[in-house]
């Protein structure tokens, strides 16, 4: 039987054949006995095997909720999952590590600073510096300073003291602070001298939030507010002794007014620390010092000095007085970024004992 | 016609719309159906009933993956479809190891081979089939590989040979001579248990 006539009879067999090869393979079979034969067992053949009885699974196949759990879920990247979470924890000390540490250093160059300046003759800058930026530096009132003097000109600073002085009074120039963002509006008004202006006035929320932190907060948010108001009292003094134009003209009058005490008893200037020091020139010298710190970290201390001075010997800022004053969220700074470590550390050795657990299973 | 009519389950297509929408439960209700068929075909093409087993339990396992396929079409068809796929991966890996040959198998471990499937019959009647059903199997195993599937798929599963040259990749024309030289092997092997063969086969093959 050669494979063609065997292939012939087996498609036969399964009606696989075309009708015109259907009738020739018939019309052969009727003849040719040996292929009659061959289609027969050919046929038992195929019976037989159709016959066959099933044979028993020798285990029960069914399936179990793990066997069709897609391949993540079966065997869950446990390696994947501890290097996610790990770098995770990483992240999170880093944060720490490096908010906590940048926050006891000084950052000359981070705060920001926008300067504008009024159409009035009294400049008004406005700062704005970054709440955690802001608690980080003192040197960065140096380039705080050095905006502000971009936009002087001595002789109209000169010839409109008197009515800076009273725009000092008149405008409700306030320390206004968001959550982020000291905003400082100082009108300055300014001769050939540069004043030095160091340091943002503390928002009065932010007071109260220093209040709770810190053991001397009490006594610093005291003085605090009083120191603001200082500033708002010495602006008072200064501007009307600043006002004949001729007067001492290398001297500038700077004020800051700051509001950020809700409760507003202004104390007379004399009742100002400020006032106990030694006003290098009178009245048209108006210092504003403040500094705020947690008493622990006196080198946080961020100094707002409005300093026009006439001569170098008359600047303050070298023995300031100190009013130690809050800046803008600073202990909550440093307490977020000690909790970020905390939880880094946290999370990194909750990693490494799912880790080794998931190993050793 | 090689597809015979096989027995399905009473409610196979509520069962198989549950199993769709992620009951397993009826998923299983169709695999104790199904299970001895499954393992039949890939015991009939591996030639070892671990190996077979694991086939026929992977099969399930894809089976129910790829449920959300089965458009309605036959059921036990598309199943042993994917038995048969199993089967090639399989015999693939096993080649690759190349450490047993799947003739070889019985030799390794023999014995009687798995149990027939229970048909209420004599033990006389039993024995007679499973001596039957052994020899067919040796048969089978001798083929080549490639007509053993054919034949396993085509014969004793009933599997038409469309879906046979889609399972094996292979064109219909292959299946066809593939199959009829498994066919004539089968036959010239079986020769050889003359004495277990159907009185009516041995009828036939008496004459030739």
């Amino acid at each position: 039987m050669n494979s063609t006539d065997l292939e012939l009879l087996s498609a036969y067999l399964d009606g696989m054949l075309t009708a015109e090869e259907i009738s020739a393979v018939e019309a052969r079979l009727a003849e040719e006995t040996a292929l009659r034969r061959e289609l027969e067992s050919l046929r038992a053949t195929v019976a037989l095997l159709g016959d066959l009885p099933d044979l028993q699974s020798p285990r029960d196949l069914r399936l179990t909720r793990a066997m069709v759990q897609p391949y993540s879920q079966r065997r869950p990247p446990i390696a994947l999952f501890s290097a996610l979470s790990a770098a995770a924890a990483f992240i999170l000390i880093a944060v720490g590590v490096i908010g906590l540490t940048s926050s006891q250093l000084p950052a000359p160059d981070s705060a920001q600073v926008a300067f504008a300046a009024t159409e009035t003759p009294a400049f008004t800058a406005t700062i704005t510096v970054d709440a955690t930026l802001a608690t980080e530096s003192d040197p960065a009132v140096e380039s705080l300073s050095l905006e502000i003097a971009a936009g002087n000109d001595a002789t109209d600073a000169i010839s409109s003291s008197q009515r800076a002085a009273e725009t000092s009074q008149a405008l409700p120039m306030a320390a206004a602070a968001t959550d982020s963002a000291l905003v400082m509006q100082a009108p300055a008004e300014m001769n050939d001298l540069m004043p030095e202006l160091t340091e943002g006035a503390p928002p009065a929320p932010e007071l109260q939030i220093m209040q709770a932190f810190g053991g001397a907060a009490a006594d610093s948010a005291d003085t605090q507010g009083s120191a603001a108001l200082n500033y708002a009292a010495e602006a008072e003094v200064a501007a009307p002794a600043s006002a004949p134009p001729g007067q001492e003209s290398g001297m500038a009058a700077g004020s800051i007014a700051a509001m950020p005490v809700p409760q507003g008893t202004m104390p007379p200037p004399t009742a100002s620390p400020m006032a106990t020091q030694p006003p290098p020139t009178r009245a048209l010298t108006a210092t504003v010092t403040a500094s705020a710190t947690h008493t622990s970290t006196p080198t946080d201390t961020a100094t707002n000095t409005l300093t026009p001075s006439a001569t170098p010997t008359s600047e303050p800022t070298a023995e300031p007085p100190v009013m130690r004053e809050e800046t803008t969220a600073e202990a909550p700074a440093e307490t977020v970024f000690v909790i970020l470590i905390m939880a880094g550390v946290l999370l990194l050795a909750a990693t490494v004992a799912v880790y080794l657990l998931r190993r050793t299973r | 016609m090689v597809g015979k009519t096989r027995p399905t389950p009473d409610n196979e297509p509520t069962l198989i719309a549950r199993a769709q929408r992620g009951d397993l439960d009826s998923f299983n209700v169709l695999i104790q159906f199904y299970q001895n068929a499954a393992f039949s075909l890939a015991y009939h093409i591996l030639n070892d009933s671990d190996s077979a087993a694991d086939a026929a339990q992977e099969a399930f396992i894809n089976a129910y993956r790829r449920l959300n396929g089965f458009r309605g079409e036959n059921f036990r068809a598309w199943l042993m479809r994917i038995v048969a796929n199993q089967c090639y991966d399989a015999l693939r890996r096993i080649k690759r190891q190349q450490t047993i040959s799947v003739s070889d198998l019985p030799d390794a471990e023999y014995d009687d081979g798995p149990a027939l499937v229970d048909s209420g019959d004599t033990p006389e009647e039993y024995a007679e089939r499973r001596q039957l059903a052994q020899a067919v199997q040796d048969c089978i195993s001798a083929l080549p590989e490639d007509q053993r599937i054919v034949l396993v798929m085509s014969d004793i599963e009933g599997l038409e040979y469309a879906a046979i040259a889609d399972s094996a990749q292979v064109a219909l024309g292959t299946v066809k001579s593939r199959l009829s030289r498994a066919r004539a092997a089968v036959r010239d092997c079986l020769q050889g248990f003359r004495e277990l063969l159907p009185s009516a086969y041995r009828l036939i093959s008496d004459e030739s």
